[in-house]
């Protein structure tokens, strides 16, 4: 507590801004250990459901059961787009359960479903970038924090006219501390944004597969030449 | 022709809100974690001071000079001779027995044996009279010392003080103090300005507890504050209960040279 205390402004000041990038680091850790955690449960209970089920209807009317996987957003989106492309008046077609793919049928679905995954990356993602900046920038910080506190302790040490260990050691102690504290901070954040982005790239894959899965289903079923 | 536009299915984020909290108290359980386990390297333990109290134990009034003056001068209730001290008796010339006559006869056994046992006796009563002399002499001159010693001291100097003409064996319990904040204080000994002063007053119980410490005066260099306030929480460890079983208080004051009484 006493190099909280015995510090100057400048030192201080690196410490709140240290402690404040420890805080929000933490908090976005734990925000995304729930999130990750369940949007990874719930993506795998979802794609059991899928190949049980088998029926678009049936699955739609319970998609509710899964509100965290982004795999079931993906499903949501592609049938919107299904069912919005069997709609009389948009599509010309004589069987109203078939879609026609001369006019970009399937591709639509498939920016529908593309879209849909660049908007959960991007739900996954956010926060994510303040831990990189926590885990790049913290210890420099906590460096800066470092070199002015030598110089003050230096400064104090000429003023005292000692150069005992009783005058340069708390100087030299204090100055050092903002140092640790930015290590503190930027560790846990690199280590987490590393875990998370290992995390997020194997949702990205299954939101891949699963968009590759749901257009060749909706080809086989539903489109015609 | 109409076209009707369908607003996609985008998900809610969550704010970090309850997260910003709990990691908040996260970081405060740390905090006080870290300082309960004592993981700063400033509480290492320091090798403590063993004091052997004899003579300078703490009393309320202590007797005149240092305490070492107690070694000539023991407790008061001696009492002096009233009787000038007496010249050492004159020496008895002992009579050394008749030089024996040379005879061919032996003497009877019974005459020599009663010879032999009257000089014995006549030693040991030589020997006991020199030494109840030599014993006068020591306590007369004794008691002159003592006298000399007591006239001196209640000259001028005030009671409790070098030179005073206190009863007691002992020393001045703040000087006591001193010594024990003196040690400590060295070993937290730190400060960053140029002539750091720190001005403390102790209260200390009848049990010889400290029971306030109120900072008088301050430089404001609160590196050397704290080494201050490190020194006495060591220091009272040693404190023993006041002389007179009342409190004590006593202002000290702390410079990079040492610590004086105020």
């Amino acid at each position: 507590m006493i190099f909280f205390t015995g510090t100057g402004l400048v030192v201080k000041l690196v410490l709140i801004i240290l402690i404040y990038f420890s805080v929000v680091s933490w908090a976005i850790i734990f925000y995304k250990l729930l999130q990750v955690y369940r949007a990874n449960r719930e993506s795998e209970r979802f794609l059991e459901f899928f190949w049980k089920t088998k029926r678009f209807d049936t699955i739609s009317t319970q998609i509710d059961r899964f509100p965290n996987a982004p795999l079931s957003l993906m499903f949501n989106e592609g049938y919107t787009e299904l069912k919005k492309l069997m709609e009389p008046g948009e599509q010309q077609t004589a069987d109203p359960s078939v879609i026609s793919t001369d006019i970009g049928g399937i591709d639509n679905i498939s920016r529908a479903l593309r879209r849909a995954t660049t908007s959960e990356i991007t739900r996954l993602e956010k926060y994510t970038t303040f831990l990189a900046t926590t885990g790049s920038t913290a210890p420099f910080i906590g460096l800066f924090g470092t070199v002015w506190g030598i110089m003050t302790a230096f400064k104090g040490i000429g003023e005292s006219g000692s150069a005992s260990l009783a005058v340069v050691a708390p100087g030299i102690a204090e100055a050092l501390i903002a140092t640790a504290i930015g290590l503190v901070a930027a560790i846990p954040a690199v280590m987490g944004y590393n875990h998370f982005q290992q995390k997020i790239k194997v949702v990205i894959a299954q939101m891949d597969n699963f968009s590759t899965e749901f257009l060749n289903i909706v080809q086989r079923s539903f489109a015609r030449k | 022709m109409t076209h009707r536009i369908y607003t996609p299915n985008v998900r809610p984020t969550n704010g970090l809100g309850g997260m910003l909290a709990l990691s908040l108290v996260c970081h405060v359980v740390l905090f006080f974690m870290a300082g309960r386990l004592e993981l700063y390297p400033g509480d290492l333990p320091v090798a403590q001071p063993i004091y052997v109290e004899l003579l300078n134990l703490p009393v309320e009034a202590p007797q005149a000079g240092s305490p070492s003056g107690s070694t000539t001068g023991v407790p008061s209730p001696v009492k002096a001779p009233s009787t000038a001290p007496l010249p050492p008796p004159a020496r008895r010339e002992m009579k050394l027995p008749a030089a024996r006559k040379a005879s061919n006869k032996p003497a009877p056994l019974p005459q020599k044996a009663a010879r032999q046992e009257s000089a014995r006796e006549y030693e040991a009563r030589l020997e006991a009279l020199e030494q109840r002399d030599d014993a006068r002499r020591q306590e007369v001159a004794l008691a002159d010392i003592r006298k000399r010693i007591a006239s001196r001291s209640r000259e001028n100097a005030p009671a409790g003080m070098p030179g005073g003409s206190g009863s007691q064996a002992g020393s001045d319990y703040a000087a006591y103090i001193q010594s024990r904040l003196k040690d400590t204080f060295q070993q937290t000994i730190a400060w960053q300005s140029k002539k750091p002063l720190v001005v403390v007053r102790l209260q200390i119980d009848a049990r010889g507890g400290l029971i306030s410490y109120k900072v008088e005066k301050s430089s404001g260099d609160v590196v050397f504050e704290e080494a201050v306030y490190r020194a006495v929480q060591l220091a009272k460890k040693n404190f023993v209960p006041p002389p007179g079983g009342k409190e004590f208080g006593y202002g000290f004051v702390f410079k990079p040279e040492g610590v004086d009484k105020k």
